[in-house]
């Protein structure tokens, strides 16, 4: 399985570097995302990995910051993320 | 255009926002108010306050939350507006014009805790009086996130809508509680309102940032029922610029649409808002489907979207009104809608101006100066052929004059933008001097030249506090003279011949001749045997030395003087006359020009010389009779205008060695009038045009010359000079004066 670590700053252009590795690592296996680093995020980064987690196998968001946390329930994308397994 | 630019319009936004306040809160004062009047100026101090959480003025933005609560307050009638209440938001504005100030300076901003503290404990007071009524109001659970101190205030304010341009490039701040879970209890049993939202691609952009606009929807009580993620596209094929995601919220029934619209407020087009449960998730705005959408979009706003009230016993299904959210029970409305639509009407409505860069207007009013100076050469040369009347020419001298009269009102400015600050100047000064004025106000539409007006302002501000301070007396004194304790100053502005007329007076004390005469006197600025007209006397108060340091310092002191006030005035091309009367009042009556740049005169010959009367000076010109002329000794001669007498006075003093007449009757009298010195006849060879012209400052292009207000270029490619009426007839009133007190 392969793993992304986000930056803190997820803003738009962090999105577009983001992107790139996300796409190469569209395979069988869910993409495991460590959002613990995360102090802010928006629409960009999420519909990204909104986007990645409605293909293939998804994605696992293995350890969520707050600030993480807090926007994607805000976004009601928790469900989508599977935000509850995150630790 | 870069960040400084957009600061820059909205500091230019601001003094707008500062103005409409400032008539909304006089009009308070004088109980004239409406609920547009509480409108505006709320709209006004948010309006601040959006920009100045955008470019990071957190002061700003706190003061200017702490002040909008409680004039939201107002707006909703929770809190009444008395008396001490509008002078309290008088003194707030007040503060809120020195944090713009500061802001535009880069300077500290000024200490408000006093005033927080006094806005935090008018909306407290209120906000413990309705505790104590048995039933607590529907406005106090309407009103959304009220601070109860300072502190709260300052933390509330980071959670504001204006924080959503606050964080344009800061982190997303995490809010210290989701109140979802207990306001998806309370709206259960209660019913609600939805509202649809999708971001478009500009929402992501220039530091914008959807999710802040639905934490602000949850911070009114709004519940995320659903994020539409049907739009996003595979991860191969998405757009990380474009705008994927949509989101329904269920607003609580207590919350006004018209809450949620101001989170809208600065979003424009980058986002498409659908109010009601009738209404449809907007359509997103992809770049292969922006056709499909607009038609689409445009079919919905033409076509009402049904509501469907969610809870029907309560009828709450549709978004509220203001005053329905207020009142609980009653049905509200239903009002769904699409915000696209409604918020462009509204756009469309008041962007009826574009706001330009000065220096491209400047460089068109050359442009113009030019075309008005080839126009004159090119009647010049169809004179020479013998074409100077043809039609073309004619309607070729209409549109010019035309589009210069265009050109100049673009940099034209109502008065108001200065007259509107000496409220807050009076109030300072009362605070100051203990002298309480009433202020008069009238002809603040008269329009000036942008320039005109912006170097007006320290002058004028001097000439007010002189007035309060020196003019006016103190309360004891006056009611002993049998006045209103309080004295009355009065602002007048008007047109008049050519020229803009500013008057300030008082209803003080007036000027004390003996005592001004006796410290020129002191000074050196006169001798002792001097014979001086009450006008002389009066005009005085402009001599440089008469201006003492104490008074620089004090409360009349800016570091301007009444010599520099003067100075300031002259610069413009204007002058300052006194009239005062003891016991009576003083009033300064300045005349300035309309504009600074391009004005109508007479081109008229003097031996080989040509020189340009201004027109405006101008009553009459007269090729007079032998009878007409009289000697007065040996150098003065009089003109005999139907019975009143007038002196001539010759151009050959500053038109140098050139052959020009001597005699009146072989020459041509043109009649001037004059602001201080009265009506003078000039003596010139020949009249040889009359037309617009060009002002090229003598300052710029060589030096400052007495008599000489500046030059033009002619139509023959000549520079002409331009004579300055009110100071050549007053220099040779001035000499004859003094040769006859000689």
């Amino acid at each position: 399985m392969q793993a992304i670590q986000l930056p803190p700053r997820c803003d738009r252009a962090s999105t577009n570097l983001v992107y790139p590795e996300l796409l190469e690592m569209q395979n069988d296996d869910a993409i495991k995302i460590d959002a613990s680093k995360v102090e802010q995020i928006g629409q960009a980064m999420l519909q990204l990995l909104a986007s990645t987690a409605k293909a293939g196998e998804g994605v696992e968001v293995t350890e969520a910051s707050d600030a993480f946390r807090e926007a994607v329930q805000l976004a009601k994308l928790d469900d989508l993320l599977n935000l509850e397994d995150a630790a | 255009m870069n960040s400084e630019d957009i600061q820059n319009i909205f500091f230019a936004e601001c003094e707008e926002a500062l103005e409409a306040a400032e008539q909304g809160l006089d009009a308070c004062k004088a109980q004239t108010q409406d609920d547009e009047t509480i409108n505006a100026i709320f709209r006004a101090v948010h309006s601040i306050k959006g920009g100045a959480g955008a470019f990071g003025h957190t002061a700003m933005q706190t003061y200017t939350h702490c002040f909008e609560t409680l004039l939201a307050d107002i707006r909703d009638g929770t809190v009444e507006l008395r008396d001490e209440l509008v002078d309290l938001l008088l003194a707030a504005l007040d503060c809120l014009r020195d944090h713009v100030d500061a802001a535009q300076s880069q300077s500290s901003p000024p200490d408000d805790k006093s005033l927080i503290d006094r806005l935090t404990a008018a909306q407290a007071a209120n906000a413990s009086g309705q505790s104590d009524s048995s039933e607590p109001s529907q406005d106090e659970a309407a009103k959304p996130a009220a601070p109860a101190d300072p502190a709260e205030s300052a933390d509330d304010a980071s959670a504001d809508l204006d924080d959503l341009l606050a964080e344009l490039a800061g982190p997303v701040p995490v809010p210290d509680q989701n109140p979802v879970e207990d306001d998806k209890e309370s709206d259960e049993g209660t019913g609600g309102w939805k509202v649809h939202i999708r971001p478009h691609s500009g929402a992501m952009t220039n530091g914008s940032e959807p999710l802040l606009w639905l934490r602000e929807l949850v911070r009114l009580g709004g519940v995320c029922q659903l994020c539409d993620t049907d739009s996003l596209p595979p991860l191969a094929e998405i757009d990380c610029g474009q705008g994927y995601l949509g989101w329904t919220f269920l607003m609580p029934s207590n919350v006004a649409q018209d809450q949620v619209e101001e989170i809208f407020d600065f979003v424009g087009d980058d986002c498409s808002v659908a109010y009601g449960d009738g209404a449809e998730m907007p359509h997103p705005r992809l770049p292969e489907a922006d056709e499909t959408h607009s038609a689409s979009e445009a079919n919905s706003e033409s076509a009402p979207a049904p509501v469907v009230p969610i809870n029907a016993a309560q009828n709450a299904g549709a978004a509220p009104s203001k005053s329905a959210a207020k009142e609980k029970g009653k049905p509200a409305a239903p009002t769904a809608k699409s915000v696209p639509s409604a918020s462009s009407a509204k756009r469309a409505a008041s962007n009826q101006s574009v706001r330009l860069d000065l220096a491209k207007l400047d460089r068109m009013i050359d442009c113009v100066g030019e075309l008005v100076i080839a126009q004159a050469m090119l009647a010049e040369r169809l004179a020479d052929e013998s074409l100077a009347h043809i039609e073309e020419l004619a309607m070729l001298d209409n549109l010019v004059r035309d589009i210069q009269e265009h050109a100049m009102a673009f940099r034209a400015q109502p008065i108001s933008s200065v007259f509107s600050r000496v409220p807050r100047l009076l109030r300072d000064l009362a605070g100051t001097t203990g002298k309480h004025v009433n202020l008069n106000i009238q002809g603040e539409t008269t329009e000036l030249d942008k320039t005109v007006i912006e170097r007006l302002s320290d002058p004028l501000t001097h000439l007010i506090r002189n007035a309060v301070d020196h003019g006016v007396e103190d309360v004891e004194t006056r009611l002993a003279a049998g006045k209103p304790a309080e004295g009355t100053l009065s602002l007048s502005a008007e047109q008049k011949a050519g020229r803009i007329l500013i008057k300030i007076g008082d209803d003080g004390k007036g000027l004390d001749r003996d005592k001004l005469r006796q410290k020129a006197l002191d000074n050196g600025i006169i001798s002792a045997d001097a014979q001086l007209t009450d006008e002389e006397i009066c005009n005085l108060v402009f001599s440089p030395g008469l201006s003492t340091a104490k008074e620089v310092s004090s409360v009349s002191g800016r570091g301007v003087g009444m010599d520099v006030v003067r100075q300031n005035v002259k610069d413009l091309g204007g002058r300052i006359t006194i009239e005062s009367a003891p016991g009576k009042g003083t009033t300064f009556i300045l005349a300035l020009p309309l504009t600074l740049a391009i004005s109508d005169g007479m081109i008229v010959q003097v031996g080989e010389q040509s020189f340009v009367i201004p027109l405006a000076h101008v009553v009459e010109s007269l090729r007079p009779e032998q009878g007409d002329i009289k000697e007065m000794g040996t150098s003065r001669r009089m003109l005999n205008v139907r019975g009143q007498f007038v002196p001539i006075l010759g151009l050959d003093g500053i038109a140098g060695p050139t052959k020009s007449t001597d005699d009146p009757a072989s020459g041509v009298l043109v009649v001037v009038e004059t602001e201080s010195a009265g009506q003078a006849a000039l003596l010139v060879d020949e009249i040889t045009d009359q037309r617009q012209f060009v002002i090229k400052s003598l300052d710029t292009h060589f030096r400052s010359v007495d008599t000489i207000a500046g030059a033009t270029i002619l139509g023959n490619g000549r520079v002409a000079l331009i004579i300055d009426v009110d100071s050549l007839v007053q220099s040779v009133a001035d000499q004859s004066g003094a040769r006859a007190a000689a």
